[in-house]
């Protein structure tokens, strides 16, 4: 988003304080967005629409408390979304989905500094498999849904720079347990006699 | 066992199945319900927030408390006083003794130096009594004036008395211990009476003792005074002078001149016109009307004759004799005099009419004052014949009314009737009554038939066949009711003089023969018979 734009959002924000009918705007704008990322959690299209009818309805009663830091009002929006997410699992106790395209792997095995092979795949996934959910969401949010790191750190209430800090050890983290994994195959291997 | 799901690729909903589930009117509906109680949610569940806003609801209670009985004591004072019951004033020096004596005030005995200002000090160059007698109930209601003693009793007026004081417009009080003596006349009471002063910053009544009666005799029958002239005559200034100012002089139009011996006078020698204002007089020819002068328009005239000459007169006046001189068609030397004024101010014919003008505006001026004072002296002359007249005439009025018999038999009908006559002390200034209480009665209610347009009102009631209740009017008992709508409240007296008012403080007077109809909030009119078709429907009494 530019700069313009950006301060086109802030207004509408503003408006919508004032009058909460405005809030609509924001809603049509976002609400295709954060219903994708809901979906990609929770895994089922009803269960997506009324996380995602809470987060805006969360959105719209504490609009008040929204400040504009320079990044557009999805981040805010994103925050929300995850704890409602979160809650959701509180209350429905099934599994959380990570969905992500090919592409969303390509980019990550390049981060890694490996070849995007079907086993280094595997062991990505299986490094995923093992992050906290704090962590995991840093990934997704950065690879997945593709956010910038200021947005990032504005969803996980961080600094842009720390944001960036955390994105590099948890990279190499996950490069790390790639790289135990590959080790523990290449035993397995090797004890095959292959 | 993995704790997660993992999608590759899987298919998302596409824009079209995610806007199905858009619906922003449920979700604004859904933050309107949830918002509704929001304050009081964050109140509850925040303990501070909640002892806070006790705090303040206890003070907004106690506040509303304080005004609202504020409120209503102002309601029962209503009006402030109504100006037709107006104070009687009397200006005297503070340092005499004065007393006041009029029909129902037999008595009002002021020591002197008895007042002192708001700082203390005490008042003894003059001060100004003022006072007003409130006779019928009326008077204490026309002035605003509550006459409820509590919740439960009211008090029923048989005189009363208000009584301030000022210096220079400023008001004075009774100094500490000094107390003016009063005496006031009623008619005989059954009922026991009292002495109440009104506490106007309490706005309430209080017992005040020291109320004696005595009987009225022959002797404290007040005599009507003996009429007098000279002091209405005095206080109207018309021992003034009657004689009218002289009638203003309207100055002449002057006229301009070449004099043949200008030289003889060197006030004239450097003037080639002089310029003349004719003097009227004996051996005086009117310039004007002996064709001496020419007219010229509306200006200054000149010399119709060929030869003028000037000669001083004597006197102080500046007086000359101009002598104006021609030769006949036979030869003959005709010769004017006109004794004229010289305009030493014009020297040409401009300046001459400026002058004239100037002194023609003067004139105007003059006359309009001159009849503005003749007019007043006029005015004066028959005011003061108008009052000599009315004297006399109230001197054979006296006169008769004071031969000895006539004397004899007012006496004994006053004397027969039951007078009393009551004294009291009055140590603070401020409104008295002598009254007796009676219990306050519960309300009833009178109800208005139709309003100012015809609309008829409570037509529910005619049509159930009730009727409304109205009094019937042979003992009169004061109360002051507020019109709401269109129903009055009245106590459930049988006989009572209604004073209504209205919120916008006007007033009406109901009584058995009226009919007051009103609009909204208002009494628009109050006419003198109930129409015929409510008589036929009121009770019998």
């Amino acid at each position: 988003m530019t700069k313009e734009q950006l301060q086109q959002e802030h207004l509408l924000v503003e408006a919508a304080k004032k009058q909460p009918r405005r809030f609509g705007v924001l809603y049509e704008r976002y609400y295709e967005q954060i219903f994708l990322f809901v979906f990609k959690r929770v895994d089922q299209e009803e269960s997506a629409a009324d996380v995602t009818s809470q987060v805006f309805l969360k959105a719209m009663s504490n609009l008040k408390k929204y400040q504009f830091r320079g990044v557009p009002f999805s981040a805010w929006l994103y925050r929300i979304a995850i704890n409602e997410v979160n809650q959701h699992f509180r209350e429905v106790k099934s599994k959380r989905a990570i969905s992500m395209k090919s592409t969303d792997i390509a980019d990550i095995m390049e981060e890694v500094e490996e070849l995007p092979q079907d086993e280094n795949i595997q062991q990505m996934l299986a490094s995923l498999e093992l992050l906290k959910p704090d962590e995991l969401q840093m990934i997704e949010l950065r690879f997945f849904e593709r956010l910038a790191f200021k947005e990032i750190a504005e969803i996980c209430n961080i600094t842009e720079n720390n944001a960036k800090v955390r994105m590099y050890r948890l990279l190499g983290k996950m490069k790390k347990m790639m790289a135990g994994d590959s080790q523990k195959s290449e035993v397995r291997r090797t004890q095959s006699g292959v | 066992m993995t704790q997660y799901k993992v999608h590759i690729d899987k298919p998302l909903p596409d824009s079209k199945r995610i806007k199905g589930h858009q619906d922003f009117d449920t979700l604004y509906d859904q933050y309107q319900v949830n918002t509704r109680f929001q304050f009081w949610r964050q109140l509850y569940q925040n303990p501070r927030y909640f002892a806070g806003l006790a705090a303040v609801l206890a003070v907004i209670f106690l506040v509303y408390q304080a005004v609202e009985e504020d409120r209503i004591m102002e309601l029962a004072f209503v009006n402030p006083p109504i100006e037709q019951i107006d104070y009687q004033s009397l200006t005297f020096p503070a340092g005499e003794p004065i007393l006041i004596e009029t029909e129902g005030i037999r008595n009002l005995h002021i020591p002197a130096l008895a007042f002192v200002d708001a700082t203390g000090l005490l008042v003894s160059d003059s001060v100004e009594i003022r006072f007003r007698e409130l006779y019928a109930p009326m008077d204490f209601a026309l002035l605003g004036v509550p006459m409820q003693y509590d919740s439960t009793q009211q008090l029923v007026a048989a005189t009363g008395v208000d009584v301030q004081a000022f210096r220079h417009g400023e008001r004075v009080f009774l100094k500490e211990g000094i107390q003016i003596e009063a005496e006031m006349l009623v008619m005989n009471q059954e009922a026991e009476l009292q002495l109440y002063y009104l506490d106007s910053t309490a706005k309430q009544w209080s017992v005040r003792q020291g109320l004696t009666q005595k009987p009225m005799t022959a002797a404290s029958v007040p005599r009507p005074e003996k009429p007098i002239l000279l002091a209405q005559i005095e206080r109207e200034d018309l021992n003034g002078t009657t004689k009218a100012s002289a009638t203003p002089f309207k100055p002449g139009k002057p006229f301009g001149v070449k004099l043949k011996n200008a030289a003889d006078y060197p006030r004239f020698a450097n003037y080639q016109w002089t310029y003349w204002e004719y003097l009227e007089g004996p051996g005086s020819d009117n310039p004007w009307t002996a064709g001496l002068i020419t007219e010229i328009g509306s200006e200054v005239g000149e010399q119709a004759w060929e030869d003028v000459r000037v000669e001083r007169l004597g006197g102080s006046a500046e007086r000359y004799r101009l002598r104006f001189a021609r030769q006949t068609t036979d030869a003959k030397i005709e010769s004017r005099v006109v004794v004229a004024r010289p305009l030493f101010e014009a020297r040409n014919q401009a300046q001459a009419n400026a002058y004239y003008q100037t002194q023609l505006d003067k004139y105007d001026q003059d006359i309009a004052v001159w009849q503005s004072e003749r007019q007043a002296l006029l005015e004066r002359k028959s005011l003061k014949e108008r009052l000599q007249a009315a004297y006399a005439q109230d001197l054979r009025q006296w006169q008769q009314d004071n031969t000895a018999p006539e004397v004899e038999a007012r006496d004994s009908i006053v004397v027969a009737k039951p007078f009393l006559l009551y004294h009291f002390k009055i140590d603070r200034l401020g409104t008295y009554q002598i009254a007796k209480l009676v219990a306050r009665p519960e309300f009833s209610r009178a109800i208005l038939l139709t309003d100012s347009l015809g609309n008829l009102l409570n037509g529910e009631l005619l049509a159930a066949g009730k009727q409304p209740v109205l009094l019937s009017f042979d003992k009169i008992t004061l109360y002051r009711g507020q019109y709401r709508n269109d129903t009055l409240f009245f106590p459930p007296l049988e006989n009572a003089q209604i004073l209504l008012s209205t919120e916008a403080g006007e007033m009406a007077f109901v009584n058995p023969n009226s009919w007051l109809e009103a609009k909204e909030e208002k009494v628009v009119s109050l006419k003198s018979e109930m129409p015929s078709e409510v008589i036929e429907g009121l009770p019998e009494e």
